[in-house]
C-alpha cells in the first residue's frame, strides 16, 4: 500500500498502550473505539488490529496488491477509482487501485483497515502512534499483512452499527467535585448549550460556555486523569479529555463522559453543540455492558454469516 | 479504615483513591505501599495502578465486572477489611541516583528575586536535597520531584512557553523536575542536564519511589 498524499493528522491506532502510565506514557488509542471495533469485526481481524484514523484532508492510497478493505466511523465519500462505497462494506482492492476521500458528510474520524491487518512496528504492545515521542512515524509505504483469500460482505446481512448523530446528548457521571459547583453552574451544566471549541484534538475537547464557580476554590493537586474525564479549566470552562489525554493532571473533576458517548463525541465537529445529560456510575456500567452484549451479537452473526458462505 | 480514603470514580474502569493526608513524604510513602498491596492480591482484572501525590489511579478491564457490580463498593470493603503497613522497610533504601546539572537556567535570576536569596544560595538549596520522584507524567519520563525545601518555592509563569529545550530543570511551585524532551512548559527554568531521561529502547531513567540528588558540574 503506497501513500501518495498523507493528508492531515493521519495515524495508527489500536486499543491504546496499556500498563506504561507510571513512566509517563499515555494509553492513547483510537478515538472512536465503538468504530473501531466494528470494523475489525466486519473484516474477521483480531479485535486489536491497527487501523489507520483518517482526518479529513485524508490521505490519498494507492493499492499494491490484491486486498480486502473496510471503513467505519465519518464519512469522507471515498472513492476507489472515482467509484463512490460507502462505509460498514468489504471491498476487493486490486494493484494499481487508488482509494480517494472527496469531501466531508458526517463525522470527524474515520478508521481504514484491510483484512489480516498492516504491518507495522508493534512498541510495547501496541501499534498506535504516540503523538509525545512521535512514533511510530507515518509512512510512504505500508505493507499489508495479507494472506487472507476470501472476505465476504457481512454488512449485506444487516450487520450495522452507527452513533445517534441525530442527538446532541453527552452523558456524564458527576463525581464528588460536582457537587462543589455553585446552584447557577450546576444548572448551567445540565441545561445549557456548550459549543466545542476549535482548539480541540485527540488530547481533549474543549468546550466554551457560561463559566463555571466553585462555591470553595480547590487545591490543585496532581492525579490520575483518563479518556472521558471532564475538567474545570481555572477560566471556567470545561474540557472533555479524549484517547491521547495525559496520565495526570490537576484540575478540578466534574466528572466523566461515558465510554459509549466518548467515542460519540469524537466525531462531533469543531463549532458543533453538545447538551450534557447526568446519569449514575450504575446506569453506566450497564450501557457498557449492553454494548458489550450488543458487539457479541454481531461477531455471532458474521461468524455465521461466514460459515454458510 | 473509613475515613482515612475518598473514592472518586474515574471512568467504568478506572478509580482513584485519595488519602486523606497532607502531601508529602509520608503521604507519598503510603501511596507507594497502597500500589505494592494492590499488585500483590494479583487480580486478574486489573491493569495498573498510578501512584501521585496522595492518591493511586487504579486501572482495571471489563472483566472486572463478571463478578463484582460496582468498582465504589468493591474498593471500599477491601480498604475498610486491609490495613495498609507504611512501615515497610523496603522504601527505606533506595539508591540515590545523581543528576549532573549546569545552573544556567534563564529563569535563575528571577527565581533569586522571587525568594530574595542569591543565585548561589539558590543553587545550594536545590542541590543539597535528596528527592522523591512522586510520579511520572506531562511527559514520557518526565519526574515529580517532591522534597524540595521551600525556601525556593516559585509561581509557575502566569503563561507557559511555547518551547522548553530539553533537558531543562525547572521549578514549579512546591516541586521540582526535569524536561526529558522539548515542550511547551509553565516551569521556571534554573538549569540543564545532558542526562537522557527516556529512550525508546530503555524507557524512563528514573521510576516513582526513586531517590534523586542533582550534581552541578
Amino acid at each position: 500500500m503506497k501513500i501518495l498524499k498523507k493528508g492531515v493528522l493521519s495515524t495508527f491506532q489500536d486499543h491504546g498502550r496499556f500498563g506504561f502510565q507510571t513512566i509517563g506514557l499515555n494509553i492513547g488509542g483510537v478515538m472512536d473505539n465503538l468504530s473501531f471495533r466494528l470494523l475489525n469485526m466486519i473484516l474477521g481481524n483480531h479485535s486489536n488490529e491497527a487501523a489507520l484514523e483518517i482526518h479529513f484532508p485524508g490521505p490519498h492510497i494507492e493499492f499494491e496488491e490484491f486486498c480486502f478493505f473496510a471503513m467505519t466511523g465519518a464519512d469522507f465519500n471515498p472513492t476507489l477509482n472515482q467509484k463512490l462505497l460507502t462505509k460498514n462494506k468489504i471491498y476487493k482492492a486490486k494493484p494499481g487501485d487508488q482509494l480517494v476521500f472527496k469531501h466531508k458528510s458526517i463525522g470527524e474520524r474515520l478508521y481504514f483497515a484491510v483484512k489480516g491487518g498492516l504491518e507495522i512496528p508493534d512498541w510495547l504492545n501496541s501499534k498506535s502512534s504516540n503523538a509525545q515521542l512521535n512514533f511510530p512515524e507515518f509512512s510512504q509505504y505500508i505493507a499489508l499483512n495479507n494472506k487472507v483469500e476470501i472476505a465476504i460482505d457481512c454488512t449485506k446481512y444487516g450487520v450495522s452499527f452507527d452513533h445517534d448523530y441525530t442527538s446532541k446528548i453527552i452523558r456524564f457521571v458527576p463525581s464528588f467535585e460536582f457537587d462543589k459547583l455553585d446552584f447557577d453552574s450546576k444548572n448551567n451544566l445540565l441545561n445549557s448549550e456548550f459549543l466545542i471549541s476549535k482548539n480541540s484534538n485527540r488530547m481533549g475537547y474543549r468546550l466554551s460556555g457560561v463559566p463555571m464557580i466553585l462555591i470553595e476554590s480547590m487545591e490543585m493537586v496532581s492525579a490520575s486523569v483518563t479518556k472521558g474525564t471532564i475538567q474545570l479549566l481555572p477560566d471556567g470552562q470545561l474540557i472533555v479529555l479524549m484517547a491521547d489525554a495525559q496520565v495526570s493532571g490537576g484540575y478540578p473533576k466534574l466528572g466523566f463522559v461515558i465510554e459509549n458517548d466518548v467515542s460519540k463525541l469524537s466525531q462531533f465537529s469543531p463549532q458543533s453543540k453538545i447538551r450534557f445529560e447526568m446519569i449514575s456510575y450504575e446506569h453506566a456500567v450497564q450501557i457498557m455492558l449492553q454494548t458489550e452484549k450488543s458487539f457479541r451479537l454481531i461477531k455471532k452473526s458474521i461468524e455465521l454469516r461466514e460459515k454458510e458462505n | 479504615m473509613k475515613g482515612l480514603f475518598t473514592f472518586s470514580i474515574l471512568s467504568e474502569k478506572a478509580i482513584c483513591v485519595f488519602l486523606n493526608k497532607e502531601i508529602g513524604l509520608d503521604a507519598h510513602r503510603e501511596v507507594l505501599k497502597l500500589k505494592k498491596t494492590i499488585e500483590s492480591q494479583k487480580w486478574p482484572w486489573l491493569i495498573e495502578t498510578i501512584p501521585s501525590y496522595n492518591s493511586i489511579g487504579i486501572f482495571v478491564d471489563i472483566s472486572f465486572y463478571k463478578s463484582n457490580t460496582s468498582l465504589l463498593i468493591f474498593f471500599e470493603n477491601w480498604f475498610s477489611e486491609n490495613i495498609i503497613d507504611v512501615n515497610d522497610a523496603s522504601f527505606q533504601k533506595a539508591l540515590i541516583k545523581s543528576i549532573p546539572i549546569k545552573y544556567d537556567g534563564v529563569d535563575l535570576s528571577f527565581v533569586s528575586n522571587y525568594c530574595k536569596l542569591s543565585v548561589n544560595e539558590v543553587i545550594t538549596i536545590h542541590s543539597k536535597t535528596v528527592y522523591t520522584v512522586a510520579m511520572i507524567g506531562f511527559l514520557p519520563g518526565f519526574p515529580y520531584l517532591l522534597g524540595m525545601d521551600e525556601r525556593i518555592f516559585v509561581p509557575r509563569k502566569s503563561t507557559p512557553r511555547l518551547k522548553v529545550a530539553k533537558g531543562s530543570v525547572g521549578i514549579g511551585g512546591f516541586q521540582t523536575g526535569i524536561y526529558p524532551a522539548e515542550s511547551p512548559g509553565g516551569w521556571q527554568i534554573i538549569g540543564t542536564t545532558v542526562l537522557e531521561l527516556f529512550d525508546l529502547e530503555n524507557l524512563s531513567y528514573l521510576s516513582i519511589g526513586d531517590k534523586v540528588k542533582f550534581k552541578p558540574i
